[in-house]
């Protein structure tokens, strides 16, 4: 067996010609010899301007203290206990009424960055955003392997990080695209085993449990996983149906094993919180929406996946790639979920970048191999080389986004016929509705709270927030982690994982309601008022607004204790 | 006589039951045909129409009646059965 099995096509059986219209005679010829590479050129530079401005949003964010993203604070917290021996999953019932909602994966790789740095939010966000540039490094390779066109590679990879979903969550403090990291390497490793499996008629065990092994990580990461997990199975069974469930069953056996000891060793804290509470209302209008979106932002690298997974289907044979994209763009509907949001469809985005890496490159050894070299054929080469680079040039302009915080940028902005800045009014939930401002960010994602850089306003605003904080004596009781942490002060709770666990009866507010109505918590800080209604009653009877102060595009309400 | 003669003959049933596993273990080991992928989907969609069916006459669901959502997945379900058939004129390529 060769490499057909995991491309559709044998690249080592091509007879690959450079295409030379030049040789063909007569300057029209030239240009047309040219022009593929021209084009080329230009796609290759949309996607490093994008690159530049994902290490530009990176850079700012890994300058920026306090919660960008509202989840941030608690990862950070979670990291935080791991780094000192204890388990993030905890009675919400009592005092500081604090639980994480996802696995330890992530949080235990940066506890050695908070033994040397202590807690701060840039060790998450380096973290992830390395895991993006090495997702980013195995799609290229999985693309080089199947095509050996380095600039085809280097596009495939750099498509992925010029997604909106990735630029926009690639460099925080979050789980999701470590997760996706684990799963590229785990679907691209599967891929380079089974071709050397059926290349040399013999099996390596040990490379299909280091896939597994990375299944079980990404999985431990984020529980979001169990998608690619069953791609990846479902790839085995077509393949070798034996040999699937011979690795099955002990894969099975050790994930199991493996909760049930976290189940065991936090006193069913693991069970409640990262399962029971993750069962959130689907909100069919926010998955529709989702979709619509994810398709229209990444219009072509969809497309032409979707084509290559029918070719594969009905013409090749199905390669994981292909499984994977299936699994991952129906796993998307998971996105519906109160609480998930576009990250939901990075792993789609990733399967869709190796595929059309692959399906381009399929492409163009077809038409180099074709023979004899009609007039006709050779027409065909100049058409398809013109076509793949002006195709990833049509996907750049679709995923447009882009600070212009700088006269640079701006002008970049300016000279591609793109706005420079948006009007978006600041979110608040305790405040009186507050004018349009003029945000210089522009995303064809639309109007995204996420993706601008935060600046030294934001920075003083976070800092002023810490001082109210700072008069009382006691921890904040603040939607936002950061600020307690900033202070060396207590994390008191979780106000989405309260949610989730108030909306499916699971927790006892009894405690926590009773130090509200004592005015126990000097400070209590809002940002969106995420937490459950009786919560809220009491924050309004007990507490009242004293200080609005805007950080990030959210009016923060401090209040105070009523006298 | 005869009852020593029945107690002689071999039941025919782990024979049976061996030859049976036999076959499924030499089934599992090759590779998945165009034609079984499609039986496989085809199964699949058929399962979930009729488990959406099920739902309804169990009344599980919010709705009197098919459901919105229920209308979906038994649509996307008739998607993924009539793709199972369309594959099924492949034959014993490999999927």
């Amino acid at each position: 067996m060769t490499g057909r099995d995991f491309t559709g096509r044998d690249p080592a059986a091509s007879t690959t010609q450079p295409i030379n219209a030049q040789q063909e005679g007569g300057w029209g010829a030239a240009v047309l010899g040219v022009l593929p590479r021209l084009l080329i050129g230009l796609a290759l530079m949309a996607f490093f301007g994008y690159l530049i401005v994902y290490f530009i949003y990176a850079v700012e964010l890994f300058r920026f203290p306090f919660d960008y993203d509202q989840g941030e604070g608690f990862e950070l917290v979670d990291t935080l206990l791991f780094s000192q021996g204890e388990w993030p999953y905890r009675n919400n019932d009592s005092y500081p009424f604090y639980s994480s909602n996802y696995p330890p994966l992530f949080h235990v790789v940066i506890v050695p960055l908070v033994w040397l740095f202590g807690p701060q939010y840039w060790t998450g966000r380096l973290v992830s955003f390395l895991g993006t540039l090495i997702t980013a490094g195995a799609i290229g390779y999985a693309v080089q392997r199947g095509g050996r066109r380095w600039w085809l590679s280097v596009l495939a990879g750099l498509s992925f990080l010029a997604s909106n979903y990735v630029y926009h969550v690639g460099s925080l403090f979050r789980q999701h695209m470590f997760m996706v990291m684990f799963e590229t390497l785990a679907v691209m490793l599967v891929a380079v085993t089974v071709e050397r499996e059926e290349r040399d008629g013999r099996s390596y065990p040990r490379q299909l449990l280091l896939v597994m092994v990375l299944l079980l990580a990404a999985g431990y990461t984020k529980q979001l996983a169990y998608a690619t997990v069953v791609a990846v199975f479902v790839f085995l069974f077509l393949r070798r149906p034996l040999r699937a469930i011979l690795w099955a069953i002990p894969f099975g056996l050790v994930t199991g094993l493996i909760f049930l000891w976290i189940n065991w060793a936090t006193n069913g804290q693991w069970l409640l919180n990262t399962i029971t509470a993750n069962v959130n209302p689907f909100v069919p209008g926010q998955a529709e929406g989702l979709y619509r979106q994810w398709f229209s932002l990444h219009l072509v690298i969809t497309v032409v996946a979707g084509l290559y997974v029918i070719y594969q289907l009905y013409v090749g044979r199905l390669s994981v790639y292909a499984i994977w994209f299936a699994a991952a763009a129906i796993n998307g509907v998971s996105a519906g979920k109160w609480g998930a949001g576009e990250s939901y469809f990075a792993t789609a985005v990733a399967a869709s970048c190796i595929l059309t890496g692959l399906a381009f490159s399929h492409l163009l050894h077809w038409a180099e191999d074709r023979t004899p070299l009609t007039p006709r054929a050779k027409w065909l080469r100049i058409v398809i080389m013109v076509i793949v680079p002006l195709l990833f040039l049509l996907q750049a302009d679709r995923l447009f986004h882009m600070p212009t915080h700088t006269p640079a940028l701006e002008t970049v902005a300016r000279a591609l016929g793109k706005p420079t800045e948006v009007w978006i009014a600041p979110q608040t939930s305790c405040s009186e509705p507050r004018p349009a401002e003029r945000i210089p960010y522009v995303d064809s994602a639309g109007v995204s709270l996420l993706g601008r850089p935060p600046n030294a306003e934001d920075r003083a605003a976070g800092k002023a927030i810490a001082a109210l904080i700072a008069e009382g004596k006691t921890a904040a009781f603040s939607e936002d982690a950061g600020f307690n942490l900033y202070l060396g002060r207590d994390v008191v709770t979780n106000p989405t994982q309260l949610l989730n666990l108030y909306n499916n009866q699971a927790v006892d507010l009894t405690e926590m309601l009773a130090m509200l109505d004592q005015q126990a918590f000097d400070t209590v800080v809002l940002r969106a008022q995420f937490y459950p209604p009786p919560v809220l009653d009491v924050m309004g009877q007990r507490y009242e607004t004293t200080d609005l102060v805007q950080m990030n595009g959210f009016v923060y309400c401090v209040m105070r204790p009523r006298s | 006589m005869m009852q020593s003669s029945n107690n002689d003959s071999p039941s025919p049933l782990p024979w049976a039951i061996v030859w049976a596993m036999s076959r499924m273990v030499l089934w599992l080991r090759r590779p998945i045909s165009k034609r079984q992928l499609g039986l496989g989907l085809f199964l699949l969609g058929l399962l979930a129409i009729v488990g959406m069916l099920a739902i309804d006459l169990l009344g599980a669901g919010q709705f009197q009646g098919i459901g919105p959502a229920q209308r979906r997945t038994m649509l996307v379900a008739g998607l993924v059965a009539v793709l199972g058939l369309s594959l099924w004129p492949l034959g014993d390529r490999p999927a």
